[in-house]
């Protein structure tokens, strides 16, 4: 069979440890130079429920797991209904199974060619004096002997995976393996994937490289409450902190984790935080804070489905409308978007590049898709990437100092931005408020004071938005009759979806607010048919255009509510019915 | 006070169908509050979100929290449930409790009912202590139970402001530089003490009479009766199947989680656990069999008793004089 494509699912109950068998999956086929990308779903609970896994494997880069699966393991069918919106299998599917799975099969594992492979786990493992739960690791050798992949990969990986375990686990795990990659006695028929290159590469989580991509980009402070899907970047960041000199805190709320960043970041160190819709909600009073006293911050907001708890664990794009506009008063702020894994990288030094260059809060919507999903990827350039430093006060020839200094009104070159000086250099004492203060920083209730700072708060955002008018990407065809905006996670399931659908333009924004507007009319021009694409109930991109002008009533509005991705029958589908 | 032997038999509105993890303290805790208040009241729960929520209410199972083939007609057997955000069960059942009052003040509600809030302790004493508190300063007459594990379990295990000494969470991970989280935990009793409480009260079903009896005070309590319920977490302390009830139970001998009960203008009475460090167990019996602890604590192969790894000593001292003067300053109140 000639394909760069694999597609698995494992599905089973906490304590199967189907993720770990994905992972394993993974690891090897990072180790053996093939691109990846899994994915996990699982309820709002931690432990004891459902809880599965889809794994991609590729000869090329690949950021959206496949629809159609071509392996399926699945260690209890009662664990299937949960996800039968999302399994949807191809036509000539394998499915391995435990041999003592009396079930009828469900619906949704039902395919035209199907070929079932029994196993009878216990009974092999107890032979061997194994417990049942290395069940997982036992299934990792026969996947990996199914693809035939070379064995001393999988050792290598079990040999990593438990490398911090006694050399009796790791024997134990080496057997199970063993076991399972010489059951198969006769050959499946599966796509062989054999890699482009042979190179090592790097298995990360979008959460994962969004903290390290801060650490790289400059932040040196992190406070944080827990919330999914947000919490491996605290969690992550942990680690990294202390050997560059950094500090995290974790505080005992949203409200209070907002507060540290903004005190660090005036002490005069990169700071940010993370987290989720409600957490976000928390935030908002003082992301006014960090608008008014013009102090940097960098807030990651893991967007989940909303509003209130909603499905914590599932992605939607339901957070934009708080992003661009949540709080009171008018309140200067940029808000950026990754659209996989690897774009965390970027995104993150746009982030701190912006808040320290412009001196004002930055929003960074991520999504439970992006945050959690595992992605093989290539190494990461961080050269040619924004590293805007904060302007700093370095002394004005003995004239006194003022933090929201206004000398430079005048001048068309001069972007808004006051230098900040450090607490505690010698002459600088100043004041700063939330209240509306002048130039010292004293506070004012003068109307036309008021008008004044809020000219210079957002002179701001008219140099941000000229630097970052190139912040897009263009995929497809830009001639093509049919031009498409999504950003996000959807953004990638649609670009996928692009590279076989040659009669359309993909147009994808790095930054939300300021939006590239004009970049959006060219591309949009001489569009016979024009769609804006988003995972949320009421159309947050589209009206957000509307208002800006950049689209009118002829463009569609293509979306629906978040927690489950886009498949490309669905996109069908859609385009095919046109939107509202 | 009904008879133990009563409360045993009764039904339990807590029903099989939750998905909490097998071993979980908090099911057992959930088991014995159903039947104490089966009691021929009405019962209203507000709940925060916390792993007792999202793994009760989970659909498609079954609601955890039914009252079995009753049918909701039946009035006593019928209970309310309110799912509120994170951080504000005590708040909104507080509410529930004054349009309860207002009711029966009109005559619109004949019976009693009784209302209860539960929480996590991440959402009660991190992110709720605010509504807490509040809510006993006003003396809201409801039950408030704080489940304790010290982690906030439901997001994957990070620190909370009641993790004890020198324990490993995903926030705060034993490394060679760190022990783990060296953050001296929220004096929670003595703050709901001092906000007034009418009943303040830590316990653990590892003490069935004893749970029960509190329980039951608790209940007929004037003000707001708060109770703490140490609830050892499987998968974040990470111990072995069936060691649950033997580790709550070590855990108030050795002094982690003391029994205590105060009701408001009384003395406190502090049981299963003595004030002389020598005649309690060694704090290492429950240290050893978790994984949280295994950094400072490890078993001799030889002995098969648990010991202070070398090295360690002074972080192991430093929790043995945390768990004395907070013992000391409950014994304060006796």
């Amino acid at each position: 069979m000639t394909r760069n494509q694999l597609h698995l699912a494992l599905i089973g109950s906490g304590g199967d440890g189907v993720v770990a068998s994905a992972t394993m999956i993974m690891q090897t086929a990072a180790r053996m130079g093939l691109y990846g990308i899994m994915t996990q779903s699982y309820g709002p609970q931690i432990r004891g429920g459902e809880s599965a896994a889809y794994v991609s494997v590729s000869t090329d880069p690949i950021a959206v797991v496949g629809d159609h699966k071509d392996l399926v393991v699945c260690f209890r069918f009662s664990d299937v209904n949960p996800f039968r919106q999302e399994v949807a299998m191809a036509a000539d599917v394998t499915l391995l199974h435990p041999k003592e799975e009396q079930a009828d099969l469900p619906e949704v594992l039902k395919a035209k060619n199907l070929r079932r492979i029994p196993v009878p786990f216990q009974e092999l493992l107890a032979a061997e004096g194994l417990p049942e739960i290395a069940k997982n690791v036992m299934v990792f050798g026969i996947i990996l002997q199914a693809l035939g992949w070379q064995k001393k990969y999988g050792e290598d990986c079990i040999k990593d995976i438990f490398s911090r375990k006694s050399d009796a686990v790791i024997s134990a795990n080496l057997r199970a393996f063993d076991i399972g990659y010489h059951h198969l006695k006769e050959k499946i028929s599966l796509p062989t994937l054999s890699p482009k290159q042979v190179v090592k590469r790097e298995l990360i989580s979008g959460n994962e490289l969004c903290a390290r991509s801060a650490v790289d980009a400059g932040c040196r402070f992190f406070a944080g409450y827990p919330i999914t899907p947000s919490s491996e970047i605290m969690e992550t960041i942990y680690d990294l902190l202390p050997k560059v000199g950094g500090k995290l805190l974790q505080a005992e709320d949203e409200i209070a984790a907002i507060g540290m960043v903004l005190g660090a970041s005036f002490g005069g160190v990169p700071a940010m935080t993370a987290t989720s819709g409600p957490g976000l909600s928390l935030m908002t009073e003082m992301m006014g804070i960090s608008s008014m006293t013009e102090i940097p911050a960098v807030i990651v907001d893991c967007q989940r489905v909303g509003p209130s708890t909603g499905i914590p664990s599932r992605a939607e794009q339901s957070d934009l409308w708080h992003a661009l506009y949540a709080g009171h008063g008018d309140a200067p702020r940029a808000v950026l978007a990754p659209m996989d894994v690897p774009s965390c990288h970027r995104t993150m030094f746009q982030a701190f590049h912006l808040a320290e260059t412009y001196q004002l809060p930055v929003l960074v919507l991520s999504d439970a898709i992006i945050a959690q999903s595992q992605q093989i990827i290539d190494n990461l350039e961080t050269t040619g990437l924004p590293q805007g430093k904060r302007q700093t006060f370095q002394g004005n020839g003995g004239s006194p100092y003022l933090r929201f200094s206004l000398a430079h009104t005048n001048d068309p070159g001069w972007n808004g931005v006051s230098p900040i000086a450090l607490p505690g250099t010698p002459g600088t004492m100043h004041t700063i408020a939330g209240i509306e203060h002048n130039e010292m920083g004293k506070i004012s209730s003068d109307a036309k004071q008021h008008e004044i700072m809020n000219r210079k708060r957002f002179r701001k955002l008219d140099y941000l938005a000229e630097e970052t008018a190139s912040w897009f990407h263009i995929f497809g065809n830009p001639t093509a009759k049919h031009r498409v905006v999504a950003w996000g996670s959807v953004a990638s399931v649609l670009e996928r979806y692009v590279t076989t659908h040659k009669d359309m333009a993909l147009f994808v924004p790095e930054i939300l607010s300021p939006f590239p507007i004009a970049a959006l009319q060219d591309f949009l021009a001489g569009a016979r048919r024009s769609s804006i694409v988003e995972q949320n109930f009421q159309g947050q991109l589209y009206h957000y255009l509307r208002s800006l002008g950049t689209i009118d009533g002829k463009t569609e509005k293509i979306c629906r509510s978040g927690g489950l991705a886009f498949s490309n029958d669905e996109l069908d589908r859609l385009f095919q019915e046109g939107g509202a | 006070m009904a008879k133990i032997i009563d409360i045993i038999q009764r039904e339990s509105c807590f029903q099989p169908g939750s998905t909490l993890c097998a071993g979980c303290m908090e099911s057992i805790a959930f088991q014995n509050i159903g039947k104490i208040t089966d009691n021929g009241k009405k019962t209203i729960f507000g709940l925060g979100t916390f792993c007792g929520e999202v793994s009760t209410l989970q659909f498609p199972n079954p609601v955890a929290w039914g009252r079995g083939e009753s049918t909701p007609e039946d009035w006593t057997k019928s209970f309310g449930i309110l799912h509120h955000v994170f951080e504000s069960a005590p708040t909104i059942t507080e509410a529930i409790r004054d349009t309860v009052d207002v009711l029966s003040s009109v005559g619109a509600i004949k019976s009693d009912i009784q209302t209860i809030s539960m929480s996590g302790d991440g959402g009660a004493l991190a992110i709720g202590l605010r509504s807490l508190l509040h809510t006993i300063n006003r003396q809201a007459r409801i039950v408030s139970f704080v489940l304790v594990n010290e982690v906030f379990a439901n997001t994957g295990f990070q620190y909370s402001p009641s993790a004890s000494l020198g324990s490993d969470t995903s926030t705060t991970p034993a490394t060679e530089l760190h022990p783990g989280n060296m953050q001296p935990p929220l004096d929670y009793l003595g703050l709901a003490v001092n906000a007034g409480a009418g009943l303040v009260a830590q316990v653990s079903p590892a003490f069935p009479k004893y749970f029960l009896k509190v329980v039951e005070t608790a209940l007929e309590c004037k003000g707001t009766a708060v109770i703490f319920i140490p609830s050892p977490c499987i998968t974040g302390w990470k111990f072995a199947d069936g060691e649950t009830v033997e580790l709550a139970r070590l855990s108030c001998e050795t002094g982690f989680f003391p029994c205590f009960l105060k009701k408001k203008g009384q003395p406190a009475e502090i049981k299963f656990v003595e004030r002389d460090a020598a005649k309690r167990p060694p704090v290492e019996h429950f240290m050893g069999p978790q994984q949280r602890f295994q950094h400072l604590v490890r078993k001799n192969k030889e002995t098969g008793q648990f010991e202070v790894r070398p090295g360690k000593e002074a972080v192991v001292e430093e929790i043995r004089t945390w768990i004395q003067t907070k013992l000391d300053a409950l014994y304060r109140m006796a």
